[in-house]
């Protein structure tokens, strides 16, 4: 079809005048003469006076008609009637009901017997006039004395009577794990309350010393809290150079540049001012920015102005150097970023970055391995859902849910929208097949935040999993269907193909209904089954212990080698037990504001044994492992081997 | 570059009015002319509603006539609003298979789970006024989404939602 390049070419050849944006307007006038060759000619000759490409397609003889203006109209606000309200039996929303009876019981709520219920997050006030009281908090899992027991840090908000001094800071929680079922809080002995606006927390040992550390993004400066190995912590944040100073979100640790040290990424929601808070009206936000199916709610995101995108490279000494330009994240259209994944989603062995965003476009940045990424969010069927929408996507997992080892990506999103289940077709492609699988319309009333891929029944296919909670308390007083506290969700894996809703029994963690934000997962007893932490807003948090998985199981926690971030951070690693091969990746982030388990789990089925396990080091080295048995968690350590088996511990089953 | 002229000279006396009276040179539009053209709030029904001009989409053609349209902001992140798109017709366009004349339209969709297509539904912007349903089927050959995606005749000759499509053909007056 295209003829034009070679007579393009012999143009300029002929002609040295002809520079290259004359050329450059011959291959366009060019390519209009397969359209219409006679306004191309009539132009062509014309071009190096007119380099305007637009003159080229300008019919002659015709004169140019004034677009007619769109018709105006008065006043109202957006339209866009939503999904019909799904109320159970009882005529409850069905985010706040829709429970039975009986069933399998997976989830245990332990969180008064754990010792978390005295602890309570606090973020504005309950009306939530304004988006900066509303999205709550994240979850970070740590075991921050390397005790070998899994520690929850919880991350809290703040008010503006705090700010002003009014009342005390709302502190954050770091909850030891006590190897008994309970948990005591250290938080202000380890020096890592926070007292700001907290919103999210990555955990990663960022100066491989071999001891996690914690990032803590806030509205107003984030916190670098440095492991002294004491059990304290100390905030470098402004010695390092992270702190920003605006509204950070959910943050990502990864080496992108294979040096070696672990890079952090964070992602900026809304540029938020105190002294200038959103209002609707003339001289404020748009009302529709103000609304919610008519009804007067917080303003925004949309209406107000984006805060970028921060990548920042580890200099390996301790500061970190802003490389957002150069590495071409920088959100130069400021989207409303929530949450980001480094993870490796083509194989290629270069962790590539996910950023969910709020409102708008997600990104899909491909790693190019020259320190720079391409943005693909478009190409690759990431940017949108399947039907173009820009969702409000709030929490990011990763997951190889259907065994094949390319990583799917499951995003959560808002209320009156599915979540979109986003297919790892290969090479950076995607396809939302939310419908497919079977998880878009029951998730249409949930407003989703932080969300995982767990095996909770150990059968080896990764399930779903997703902390529920509505950003309008008006919620609750308008029929709509959804409501301010809603119920977890958790999707059982059908072997690959479609999910299936887990019905919230009666009484169990499934049935908990609290205003969900923050989720992370991972083996809090050691006891090889999966649990999941969940941060409320403005209320206490939830310890779903685990009480269903019988399956075989393995652990692995993974240690990196000279050239490899210590905490192995980027690597993937694949289990084979008999037919099946399935992988799991070592990360920090993703899950809206969180930080899942650092160790990975794999369920087994019926397996006794493992036939090999491949790791896929971020050095670049692919080494093959074999464990003595299953049913414990093990140490790779890279170029060394297999060693330290820990078996089920024996305190927290008998406190069971 | 005067032999070439002189070439396409020829080619052009004999094709032009047959090419120009077919296709009549529609291209896609650049952003200036889109947002030159489509409304930062459209007129739907009795209100106005904001457009996401980012989203914009369209084509164009010699006479500067423009077929366009551009997600509109519904309340709430709805997915499936009344109407998610506006779009502006300034030549009679076939649109699968309905037939628009020139004006302003609304368009929404709803998901066929059992047949994997979007259907979607043409109102009329200042009335609201049905027009007719019509199916957009999923795109198989590339991953690519968009927000909304009027592809130029010459090339795919479909409006693109997401990974859905609908044909159209521009109507000769």
């Amino acid at each position: 079809m295209w003829l034009a390049p070679t007579w393009g070419d012999a143009a300029i050849t002929a002609s040295p005048t002809f520079d290259r944006s004359h050329n450059e307007v011959c291959r366009r006038i060019l390519a209009a003469m397969l359209q219409s060759l006679c306004s191309a000619l009539l132009v062509c000759g014309l071009a190096g006076a007119f380099p305007d490409v637009a003159f080229a397609q300008v019919a002659p003889g015709m004169p140019p008609t004034s677009v007619p203006p769109a018709a105006t109209g008065t006043g109202g606000e957006a339209t866009g009637p939503p999904r019909p309200g799904q109320f159970d039996s009882q005529h409850r929303p069905i985010t706040a009901g829709g429970f039975v009876a009986s069933g399998p019981v997976v989830f245990e709520d332990v969180s008064e017997k754990a010792g978390l219920q005295h602890w309570t997050h606090k973020m504005g006030t309950s009306q939530k006039k304004y988006i900066i009281e509303t999205n709550g908090s994240g979850i970070g899992l740590i075991d921050y004395d390397n005790d070998g027991w899994l520690d929850i840090y919880i991350v809290n908000g703040s008010t503006f009577d705090a700010l002003d001094g009014k009342e005390p800071s709302p502190h954050a929680g770091l909850f030891h794990n006590n190897h008994d079922g309970t948990f005591t809080d250290v938080a202000a002995k380890a020096g890592v309350t926070n007292d700001r606006w907290g919103v999210g927390v990555a955990i990663a040992d960022y100066d491989n010393d071999g001891w996690p550390d914690i990032y803590v993004t806030n509205w107003g400066k984030n916190r670098l809290f440095h492991n002294n190995h004491d059990g304290t912590f100390t905030d470098v944040a402004e010695k390092a150079g992270v702190t920003l100073g605006n509204w950070s979100t959910g943050a990502t640790w990864g080496d992108y540049d294979g040096d070696g040290q672990l890079d952090l990424f964070v992602p900026g929601y809304v540029h938020f001012e105190r002294n200038n808070l959103p209002s609707s009206g003339p001289n404020g936000v748009p009302d529709t920015f103000c609304s919610f199916r008519g009804v007067a709610v917080n303003c925004g995101p949309r209406g107000l102005k984006g805060e970028p995108d921060h990548l920042f490279h580890n200099n390996g000494d301790g500061t970190f150097t802003d490389v957002s330009e150069k590495a071409r994240v920088a959100d130069k259209p400021g989207y409303y970023g929530l949450s980001s994944l480094f993870v490796d989603v083509n194989n290629d062995g270069k962790l590539d970055l996910l950023v969910a965003d709020d409102s708008t476009p997600n990104y899909l940045y491909l790693n190019k391995g020259d320190g720079t990424f391409e943005d693909v969010s478009y190409a690759s069927g990431y940017a949108l859902n399947e039907a173009g929408r820009e969702t409000a996507s709030m929490g990011i997992a990763a997951g190889d849910y259907t065994n094949n080892g390319k990583l799917d990506i499951f995003n959560t999103t808002f209320s009156d929208d599915y979540k979109p289940l986003y297919r790892n077709e290969g090479e950076g492609n995607f396809t939302d097949i939310s419908y497919q699988a079977g998880i878009a319309e029951i998730s249409v009333p949930f407003l989703g935040w932080g969300d995982a891929f767990l095996d909770y029944d150990n059968d080896g296919w990764k399930d779903l999993m997703m902390a529920d909670g509505h950003v309008y308390p008006q919620a609750d007083q308008y029929p709509w269907g959804t409501s301010w506290a809603q119920r977890p969700m958790l999707f059982h894996n059908l072997k690959g193909g479609k999910f299936e809703a887990v019905p919230a029994v009666e009484g169990t963690g499934l049935a908990r209904v609290v205003s969900g934000r923050g989720l992370a997962a991972g083996d809090l007893f050691n006891d090889g089954k999966i649990d999941v932490v969940i941060n409320a807003m403005d209320g206490r948090p939830l310890l779903l212990r685990n009480v269903f998985a019988k399956n075989h199981w393995l652990g692995l926690k993974l240690v990196g080698g000279p050239k490899s971030p210590r905490d192995a951070v980027g690597a993937a690693v694949y289990v084979t037990e008999g037919g099946t091969k399935q992988r799991q990746d070592v990360a920090s982030g993703g899950s809206y504001a969180s930080t899942s388990d650092p160790r990975l789990h794999f369920g087994l089925g019926d397996a006794q044994s493992v036939s090999d396990i491949e790791v896929h080091w971020p050095s670049g080295k692919l080494e093959h492992f074999s464990v003595p048995g299953v049913d414990r968690i093990v140490t790779i350590t890279e170029g060394t081997g297999v060693s330290g088996a820990t078996k089920p511990g024996a305190q927290s089953s008998a406190n069971r | 570059m005067l032999k070439w002229v002189r070439v396409s000279g020829l080619l052009l006396f004999f094709v032009c009015p047959l090419s120009f009276a077919q296709k009549g040179a529609w291209r896609q539009a650049t952003a200036a002319e889109l947002a030159a053209a489509l409304p930062s709030r459209a007129s739907v029904e009795n209100e106005r509603i904001e457009t996401e001009m980012r989203t914009a989409s369209g084509i164009i053609d010699g006479h500067k006539r423009v077929i366009a349209g551009t997600v509109l902001i519904t309340a709430g992140y709805s997915a499936e609003g009344k109407y998610s798109h506006y779009l502006l017709v300034q030549a009679r366009l076939n649109l699968g298979g309905i037939v628009l004349k020139p004006g302003q339209y609304v368009m929404g969709w709803t998901r066929d789970e059992r047949a994997d297509v979007l259907k979607a539904h043409l109102n009329e912007a200042a009335t609201g006024r049905l027009i007719g349903t019509i199916v957009a089927k999923r795109i198989t050959d590339s991953n690519r989404v968009e927000s909304l995606r009027i592809w130029p005749p010459d090339e795919k000759s479909i409006m693109q939602i997401g990974r859905f499509s609908i044909p159209y053909k521009v109507m000769e007056q």
